[in-house]
């Protein structure tokens, strides 16, 4: 028989996959769109601010369940994965939307010399992650969480690389150096909240807490 | 940025709270419990520190209130009962040949699961314990019905009608009379039997304020069904099922991060 708490929870899950769907849809987006420079920040912004509606839904539900049926334990435990996670989701969107957001701050921008920046590749890893961080969610599989670590740290060092050739870089317009530092910072970022996920589950699934950096 | 993946030290409100170094106050060794044939507590090892608010915690007939009633020996009372193994309070086995214990239960005070205050006035409730030890001088007994009142919170609602009867307070003032009377005789031990499920939230809410003062004196032991109040209030948990501890540790341990699954499914309400 369920119980109540477990009705909420399967609840809260159900939003946080939604919320994972959209996100990874805007970051695709959003990366299509700055590769192609493409406006897409309308379509970026819906998704990002029905994001903060859903990520608020699964506050509201994660409230009303401490209110009503006090968790703890595994329960206890969850619940709080569950509302970082939503968070996590909702910063997914956020920076999706940052990403879109620079084709309408700077108008356009120029290429870089072919194989000096890994811009595509580390946004391909970056909706690769996402998708570790979205299975993590759906089966809480540990064996995701060491899966996702090396896909961060592959992340983390494209950044750095991307970072120091933006940074020695000659006779390149200012407006494409910032675009596409920019965009490393954000694809980092949303790296960086796909670890948050992953630590969320372990503590969720083992109570180790766990910290990936 | 670059990261290397490692379990980091959790943020413990209590770590301060040294308690491997806590003086140790009761000692449960191997201890075994029947009533007639029934075997109600097994094999129980467990080490209880002083200054702390310790709670027994478990399902019905788990064997909790018979745990808490061997300390001050209330089991004696009970015909067929009869028990292997050691209890020992301050080193010395309660259950030894030269034990009194009359004075055993001066030691241990305890408190019931409904106030039962005698049908005399507040001030002989308090006075009762502190007569049947000898102090007789009414001055001196006035100054320790005083104390009594003031430790357990009570003294500021009933200091100007001490004559009246105890039957007259309500069941939160009942209960923290019955709080001053078990430490009138000055015990070291107070063992609570679900003391506030007979009390609504607010006179709960004044015993638990109550425990967490009188732990910084005295050792209180906590039988209690309601998780939350093990939750609030007490600092070690120990779960038991069966008559037997399937767990005891740092309260928030039990009630976030249990070791055992059985201890899990009680606390996530997933048993039976």
């Amino acid at each position: 028989m369920s119980r109540p708490l477990d009705i909420g929870l399967s609840q809260i899950k159900t939003l946080l996959l939604k919320m994972g769907k959209l996100s990874r849809d805007a970051i695709a987006l959003a990366i299509e769109g700055f590769h192609g420079r493409e406006d897409v920040h309308v379509q970026t912004r819906a998704w990002s601010n029905t994001l903060l509606i859903l990520s608020e839904e699964v506050e509201y539900v994660a409230t009303e369940m401490i209110a009503l049926h006090q968790p703890m334990a595994g329960d206890l435990r969850t619940l709080k994965a569950y509302i970082k996670i939503a968070y996590d989701m909702e910063r997914y969107g956020r920076y999706a939307l940052d990403i879109s957001d620079i084709l309408l701050r700077l108008g356009g921008w120029g290429e870089f010399e072919e194989g000096c920046l890994t811009v595509e590749e580390m946004g391909q890893r970056v909706l690769e992650i996402v998708d570790i961080s979205l299975r993590l969610i759906e089966t809480m599989d540990e064996s995701l969480v060491w899966e996702l670590s090396k896909a961060e740290a592959g992340i983390d060092e494209l950044y750095l690389q991307n970072l120091s050739a933006l940074v020695e870089c000659e006779g390149v317009n200012h407006k494409t150096i910032i675009a596409n530092l920019l965009t490393v910072r954000y694809l980092e970022r949303i790296a960086d909240h796909a670890s948050y996920i992953a630590e969320s589950i372990t503590y969720a699934a083992t109570g180790k807490r766990l910290e990936l950096r | 940025m670059m990261r290397n993946m490692r379990y980091k030290k959790p943020v413990d409100p209590f770590e301060e709270m040294s308690f491997d170094g806590a003086e140790e106050k009761i000692e449960f060794d191997d201890f075994n419990l029947w009533y007639g044939d029934n075997h109600v507590l097994r094999d129980v090892d467990l080490e209880i520190n002083a200054s702390m608010i310790t709670a027994f915690m478990g399902p019905s007939g788990c064997g909790k209130s018979s745990l808490l009633r061997s300390i001050n020996r209330m089991n004696d009372l009970i015909p067929e009962c009869r028990y292997e193994g050691e209890i020992e309070i301050d080193d010395v086995d309660i259950n030894g040949p030269d034990v009194d214990v009359y004075e055993l239960r001066k030691r241990v005070g305890m408190v019931f699961q409904r106030p039962n205050p005698f049908p005399t006035s507040i001030h002989d409730n308090v006075a009762y314990g502190p007569r049947i030890h000898g102090i007789t001088k009414g001055r001196e007994l006035d100054q320790v019905v005083e104390r009594s009142l003031r430790e357990a919170a009570l003294w500021d609602e009933v200091s100007d009608r001490l004559g009246d009867s105890a039957l007259s307070l309500s069941g939160g003032q009942q209960q923290r009379l019955c709080i001053a009377r078990a430490l009138a005789v000055e015990p070291e031990i107070i063992l609570l039997d679900e003391p506030c499920s007979a009390l609504d939230p607010i006179a709960t809410t004044k015993i638990e304020a109550l425990m967490r003062r009188l732990k910084e004196k005295y050792t209180v032991i906590l039988v209690t069904h309601n998780l939350q109040q093990a939750a609030r209030v007490s600092d070690m948990t120990a779960f038991m099922y069966l008559g037997r501890i399937v767990e005891f540790d740092r309260t928030r341990e039990i009630f976030e991060n249990p070791r055992e699954e059985l201890t899990e499914n009680y606390i996530t309400g997933k048993f039976g």
